[in-house]
């Protein structure tokens, strides 16, 4: 028996992490030593005490409010909660200071009724993993800073050439400088994308709603398409109800969902052929319709669409342009801000795809950067 | 009309990266106006409180002094705290721009994004405010 204990308490005592468990009525009935380092409180100091008093969580410099703390969550939900960089959480240690951490609550479960008798919290000391974080965080921002530096020189060259400033061009001469802004353009395009596509991995992008008019949205990202829509002589037409509520929206979010859904109607659309923007209301959503009369999505392929970097054959033939990233990024904000995406298409007749957008609006989320 | 607001007006030109200054600092002369052309903060705060220029075209990130410190430090001159400042970089994040909103840079434009004709519209623009 004494062996017993012994081998637990050196088990315990070994654990890298830190291991604290608590009774019904969140008393310390244990903790051990890592625990204890982390908190900078000695053991038998803890037993006994109230583990509010012991393990205090706050999240971006505030305390977090008591029926958000993962103890009590694990403990009235009966769940094992789990938490990761992602949440942001931090704990104070005794001395005052503040650290990352990442932990895993279980409620200790007792008798056939499964009644809950206490909690086990395991939890560790993340600021490296933090710091490494924020450093990848940083170099994508730094690196799509010093991408754009010289293909804004090439934009800038280019539309002084194009403009005639500096002497007159020949058509050709003027059609091939046009064609390399065209592609310089894609890649802008194409790094902002990336920069937002890490982001979205990252878990780092922020969600500022506020109440906005989504069909004036939908009509601006219209009117920035409106030169591929006249040299493909497209059909473009917009329907809303005039009694649209406004929904709480980050606009920069909407945007993007209205430029990636509309401008792969637009590019995937044959000349002479039909694009529809309507926006309706069907209570609990708000829901955005773009449909085409365009290429379609192959029923083999539909099962892929929201893929990061996917694209369908048959668009891959007839159209060079595209990252393969605009649903990925569609889906991602959506998944994200409690919406939700669906489509049906049709190979050779056209596709349409309906956003569900909560009348209730998107979910807040802070972060350190938007998607841009 | 237009070469009256552009004619003998300064433009404080401050961009480390030497084919955009080339590109916009060639643009503006070619549209009239006196460009004193600066690669670095530093030299943009010196420049803008010897030349007292009518307006200041200003990268954020660059050598010695970011465009952040920049204006801040124009901000409690006396004597260049009123020009106006456009900020023009390849930083686009809300939190940029408010910064810069913040420390009193009146338009905030992205390289990447805006030709250099709007560019240029903005600048006559505050001009023309500014005279009347």
């Amino acid at each position: 028996m004494k062996d017993e204990e012994n081998r637990l308490n050196a088990i315990l005592s070994s654990m890298a992490e830190g291991l604290v468990a608590i009774d019904n009525d969140r008393k310390v009935i244990l903790m051990n030593q890592a625990a204890g380092i982390l908190l900078r409180t000695a053991p038998p100091e803890a037993t006994g005490r109230d583990v509010r008093e012991i393990l205090m969580f706050s999240r971006e410099g505030k305390e977090l409010a008591f029926e958000e703390v993962p103890i009590e969550r694990a403990m009235t939900e009966r769940n094992i909660i789990s938490t990761s960089l992602l949440d942001n959480l931090s704990v104070r240690a005794k001395n005052g200071q503040l650290f990352p951490v990442a932990m895993m609550v279980a409620p200790l479960l007792t008798g056939g009724e499964g009644d809950v008798s206490g909690a086990i919290i395991l939890f560790r000391d993340i600021t490296k993993e933090r710091e490494i974080d924020q450093a990848k965080t940083e170099l994508v921002s730094l690196a799509s800073h010093q991408l754009r530096t010289p293909l804004s020189a090439i934009n800038w060259y280019a539309e002084m050439l194009i403009g005639q400033e500096v002497g007159t061009l020949t058509d050709k001469q003027r059609e091939y400088l046009q064609n390399l802004a065209d592609a310089n353009h894609r890649m802008i395009d194409l790094v902002n994308s990336l920069l937002n596509v890490s982001r979205i991995d990252l878990g780092t992008f922020a969600i500022e709603p506020t109440p906005i008019d989504f069909a004036s949205i939908g009509r601006s990202v219209l009117a920035e398409l409106e030169p591929q829509v006249v040299a493909k002589h497209l059909k473009v037409t917009v329907n809303h109800d005039p009694n649209l509520p406004s929904v709480s929206a980050d606009p920069k979010l909407v945007r993007i969902i209205f430029q990636n859904l509309l401008s792969n109607a637009v590019k995937y659309t044959p000349p002479q052929g039909e694009v529809k923007l309507s926006i309706s209301l069907m209570s609990p959503n708000l829901i955005i319709t773009i449909s085409d009369t365009g290429y379609g999505i192959p029923a083999a392929a539909q099962g892929k669409m929201f893929t990061k970097l996917f694209r369908a054959d048959n668009i891959k033939a007839k159209e060079a342009e595209g990252t393969g990233l605009g649903l990925y990024i569609v889906k991602s904000i959506l998944d994200v801000s409690g919406g939700r995406i669906e489509f049906d298409s049709l190979e050779g007749k056209g596709t349409t795809f309906r956003v569900f957008m909560p009348l209730s609006g998107m979910k807040k989320r802070s972060g350190d950067k938007g998607l841009t | 009309m237009a070469e009256a607001i552009t004619k003998g007006k300064i433009v404080l030109l401050a961009e480390d990266d030497k084919f955009l200054s080339t590109a916009m600092g060639d643009k503006l002369v070619r549209e009239g106006f006196t460009v004193i052309r600066t690669m670095s903060g530093v030299e943009a705060v010196e420049q803008a409180k010897a030349e007292h220029p009518d307006l200041i075209l200003l990268d954020i990130i660059m050598p010695q002094k970011t465009g952040f410190e920049v204006l801040s430090e124009l901000r409690l001159d006396e004597t260049t705290r009123n020009i106006p400042v456009i900020i023009l970089s390849n930083l686009g994040q809300e939190a940029d721009i408010k910064r810069a909103r913040d420390l009193g840079a009146i338009d905030y434009l992205v390289k990447s994004d805006v030709e250099m004709k709007t560019v240029v519209a903005k600048i006559k623009e505050t001009l023309a405010r500014k005279t009347i």
